[in-house]
């Protein structure tokens, strides 16, 4: 997805040979100004490729084969501000395996909204796709609203267990879960007799999966260091 | 043990119950929606003291998350009552237990309030 050759040039963009050009000192904010949002996100430099390069120093570096196609990395920038929720690429920026499955999931995400018909450059979409995930938490019914979250935290979920048996760790889904969704604070929480949210949603989701939650189930260490 | 809890509303739209648990008021929200943004992401740990306020007599708007404050148009607080009946969240041990605490809530939504919310099959 993203404006043809003809669209840029009516706007006043010349087309770019990549989708990552970097804005220059030269380009002014006056220049960028009026140009569609849409044209505009193809001249920032891309956040989790820069941030990559010292989570790599770290040992912590994304998964490479999630990195190879700039474009859908840009179009995940672009999804999570339109959602408003800067909180996706923070959780990337995590890096190791937590964060490489973070990025899995809003891969597989906005490929399954796209088959689906849905264009996240279109505001109106985004909308309607923030609807739908407030319809979700409000009925309880997740399965209902946003099949496409569903598949794709079950593919992200899948993605981590892999990754994890690849240095001999296993472990279930449901345990996975608990783990890289931190739901084992709420839980702590729940000790102290305060209630939250976060733990009734992402429960539901899962049970929409057919994952069991392992509540209260204590998380081992190697399965938290490894993540 | 005894809880003390008022619903809370929107004008005539119950969004809410706020209890009290001997130590702080804590809320169960009805109107859920009013969080999509920060339960859009799973990975991000909510801050669920921000829904915590010292006392259950006292509620005003500005006790709400901006979130909350934001969404509502008239704050109106309904009569408070006592329970025997709601589930200690603290002794729920298993995903049964957690089911019954949230769908207290539920039920007392829907068989006082009106409100029509379905009840949790499992979590």
């Amino acid at each position: 997805m993203g404006y043809t050759d003809e669209e840029l040039k009516a706007s006043g963009v010349e087309p770019e040979n990549q989708g990552d050009r970097v804005t220059t000192k030269e380009q002014s904010a006056n220049e960028l100004d009026g140009m569609p949002t849409r044209a505009l996100q193809r001249f920032r430099p891309s956040t989790i490729l820069k941030a990559n390069k010292e989570l790599v120093k770290q040992a912590r570096g994304i998964e490479p084969e999630l990195l190879e196609n700039k474009q859908a990395i840009k179009d995940v920038e672009v999804y999570a501000e339109a959602l408003g929720n800067p909180n996706i690429i923070d959780n990337i920026l995590v890096g190791g395996i937590e964060g490489s499955c973070a990025l899995k999931h809003e891969l597989v995400e906005i490929n399954l909204l796209r088959k689906s018909g849905w264009d996240i450059y279109d505001s109106h979409h985004i909308e309607q796709i923030k609807q739908l995930f407030a319809q979700s938490i409000e009925t309880g019914e997740p399965q209902n609203y946003i099949p496409f979250h569903l598949q794709a935290m079950k593919t992200e979920l899948e993605y981590a267990q892999a990754l994890l048996q690849k240095k001999g760790i296993y472990a279930d889904l449901g345990m996975i879960a608990k783990v890289l969704y931190h739901l084992d604070l709420d839980e702590e929480l729940f000790k102290k007799d305060i209630y939250t949210s976060k733990l009734e949603k992402t429960q539901l989701e899962l049970e929409a999966l057919g994952i069991h939650y392992p509540t209260h189930k204590p998380i081992k260490e190697e399965l938290k260091n490894a993540l | 043990m005894r809880y003390r809890y008022r619903p809370v509303f929107d004008g005539h739209e119950l969004i809410a119950f706020a209890y009290w648990t001997g130590e702080q008021v804590q809320h169960y929200y009805v109107k859920k929606s009013f969080f999509v943004q920060s339960l859009l992401d799973s990975h991000t740990p909510t801050v669920p003291y921000q829904h915590v306020i010292k006392s259950l007599d006292k509620i005003t708007l500005k006790d709400y998350p901006p979130e909350v404050q934001a969404g509502v148009k008239q704050l109106r607080l309904g009569q408070e009552a006592l329970t025997d009946e709601l589930p200690q969240l603290k002794q729920a041990r298993t995903n049964q237990e957690l089911r019954e605490f949230v769908n207290w809530f539920r039920r007392k939504a829907s068989e006082d309030y009106g409100k029509h919310i379905k009840l949790l099959s499992a979590i």
